[in-house]
Formats: C-alpha cells, structure tokens, sequence
C-alpha cells in the first residue's frame, strides 16, 4: 500500500523563455523523466517573442507562409505533437505535462489522459469567472467556442507527455496572416471564422489576469485535481545539456522542419 | 485533415505520404505506417486489413481519427494520384 503519502511531481516555471525553449524544453525534460533520472513534471512558460508551430505530421509549406514569417523574423518550429499550425506568443501560458504511466495519476488511454488533465484547465478558467467546460477530445470550451489549444504523445517507453496552454489574448490578425491560404480573400475570412470558433480571456472577460496569477491557479489545480504534491525546482542540469546539445540542434535543422517531405522526397518535388 | 500523396505503379502503392493536424502516439510511428501500406493493391479491402492489422500490432492511438478514416482518404487516391506504371 502507497499510504496516504501524495506523490511529489517537479513545477518548473521557465518563465519568459525563447520561443524555441519554451516550445521544446519538456523534450529534454521527458528524456531524464524516462531514464528515471528525473522525477514527474509539470513546466510552465510564456514565450518571450512570437512565433509559429506546425503539427508533427504537418508538411511545413503546405500549412506556412514562409516568406511572411522570414520578413517578419518570426521563428518556425515544428512540435513533437500533432495538432494543427498556430501562431503563438507571450499572451498564451504554456503547461507542459511530462510524466511516467506507472503510476496511478496518469491514464494510459489518450483520451483518458487528456480528460483527466484538462480538467486542471477548466478549473484555471472557472476559477477566473469564466464557464469553461472540457469538449472530447482535448478541447476546452467556453460558450461554444474554444479557449485552450493541447497535444498528447509519449516518449520511449512509458513517458506520457500532455501540452497545452491558457489563452489569455489572441492576435486573429496575425493567427490569420501567417497561415498559408489560396488567396487574400479567403485569409479576411479565415480571421473572421477563427473569431467564430476560438476565444480568449480578454475576449470573454474584458481584462487579462496576470502570468504569475494563472500559473498559481494551475499549480493549485493540478494538486488539487490529481492528488499530487508539487515542488518548485530549477530544471535538472542534465536536462539543460540534453536540451542543448540534442533537442536545440535537432529542431533547427531542416531535416526536422521538412520531415515529412524530406522522408518522400519524390512525392513531394513532384507536386503541382 | 488527412493529405495523402502516393505515386501509384500499375495499381499498386509504390510510395505514399500521410500528412495533416492530426495526432498519432507514438507520433513516430508514422512513417511505419507509410511503410505498412507500400505495395498495397489500391482496393479497399485489402488497405483496410493493412491498416486495422497495423493498428493492432503496433498499439498507436490516434485520438479524433479511426483507422477507417486513413482508409477512406486513401481510397480517393484513385483520382489524384499520379500513375506512372
């Protein structure tokens, strides 16, 4: 018997991270999670500067207008998880979910994973006023209109890994212009439909919380919702070398941001 | 969205290329899928088995999205792929 001993995850707050860092970092974070070496962890971030994300399986000219992001020095990367592109930047708090299925917090099913976690994202958004509800799959919800972007995917042979973020604003304009689309027409359009289908605090309540406040409403759901103990720590410094040395250079190559096309190259210069 | 490229040989798969905002855990699992499907006659029945087979033994989940939907976007292939057999 476990006892009524709480099991103690790791918080790390990252803070305003470099795009690259605070997108990527749980990687390095879920290489020490998985060798044992470090224990379950939750990672909080902003991204210090805007910036694109593609999904994992996304092919990157398909989905970005490259020139547009190359003029306006905005840094493309790809996640690990699917999902579709997205422009990001310091007005999303991340929350990054890295931990091992062995024991009785983490479901081993996705959609299960997902149900469990995201309700620590409805009680952030309750907590703040708002009557936010969980949507199957991995939706947050307010009014019918989504509030809150996440991914899960695992990592060697146990690791479960949850993304996601609370949206305290939403630049549409941007979101809108950095995605490729036919013509400028249907990118007028695109900016008006995504105000249909995705809110954000400042949308809904008129104001934006503070950082900090948001991260604090986290940390206490995730205590209180799974039943676990957090304790504040700096990042290991292994997971340091290993974002460095691996993760850094593996998601700037070109190797990585054109996976799947590089993967068929004769499908994909062959395209029309 | 499912995108799917492929280069067809006299019917068969020889080449082909999933893509879109989907999810798939493990998200490397992929391109063995990709590779599952290489050589594959473009008829239903027999894409189906080597999808639901693959699913079976390789345990992904792919939340949103069943193994009949990555049939179904192969099965259009018929009209858009390129055929160079």
């Amino acid at each position: 018997m476990a006892g009524t001993r709480l099991e103690a995850w790791r918080l790390i707050d990252l803070g305003m991270a470099e795009p690259l860092l605070a997108q990527t970092f749980y990687e390095a974070v879920a290489s020490e999670v998985d060798g044992g070496r470090s224990p379950n962890s939750i990672i909080l971030a902003q991204p210090s500067a805007p910036y694109v994300c593609i999904g994992f399986h996304q092919e990157l000219e398909e989905e970005v207008d490259l020139d547009y992001c190359e003029k306006n020095k905005l840094a493309v990367i790809r996640r690990s998880q699917g999902g579709g592109a997205t422009y990001l930047d310091g007005n999303q708090v991340f929350y990054q979910v890295v931990a091992r299925r062995d024991g009785e917090v983490v479901p081993v099913g996705i959609p299960e994973l997902f149900e469990k976690f995201l309700s620590v994202t409805v009680f952030v958004y309750r907590k703040l006023g708002l009557p936010a509800e969980y949507k199957a799959v991995n939706d947050v919800v307010v009014n019918g209109k989504k509030i809150s972007g996440n991914g899960a995917g695992s990592f060697g042979k146990d690791v479960a890994i949850l993304v996601g973020n609370v949206i305290l604003d939403l630049d549409y304009d941007s979101m809108s212009r950095v995605l490729k689309v036919p013509g400028e027409k249907f990118r007028d359009k695109m900016a008006k439909s995504m105000k249909e289908w995705v809110t954000s605090i400042n949308r809904e309540l008129g104001r934006v919380p503070s950082p900090e406040f948001v991260k604090a409403l986290l940390a206490e759901g995730y205590e209180k919702i799974l039943g676990i103990e957090l304790v504040r720590s700096g990042p290991s410094s292994r997971e340091v070398e290993t974002w460095v040395s691996q993760v850094k250079p593996r998601h700037l190559s070109s190797e990585w941001l054109r996976m799947p096309e590089l993967r068929h190259g004769n499908l994909s210069e062959k395209r029309a | 969205m499912l995108r799917v490229r492929a280069e067809l040989v006299g019917g068969k798969i020889k080449d082909v290329m999933l893509s879109g905002d989907f999810f798939m855990v493990p998200e490397n699992a992929l391109p063995e899928l990709e590779s599952a499907l290489a050589g594959a006659d473009l008829e239903r029945d027999g894409i189906e088995k080597r999808i639901f087979d693959f699913y079976e033994a390789s345990k992904i989940q792919t939340p949103g999205l069943s193994p009949g939907d990555f049939v179904d976007a192969i099965m259009k292939l018929g009209k858009d792929a390129r055929e160079t057999g």
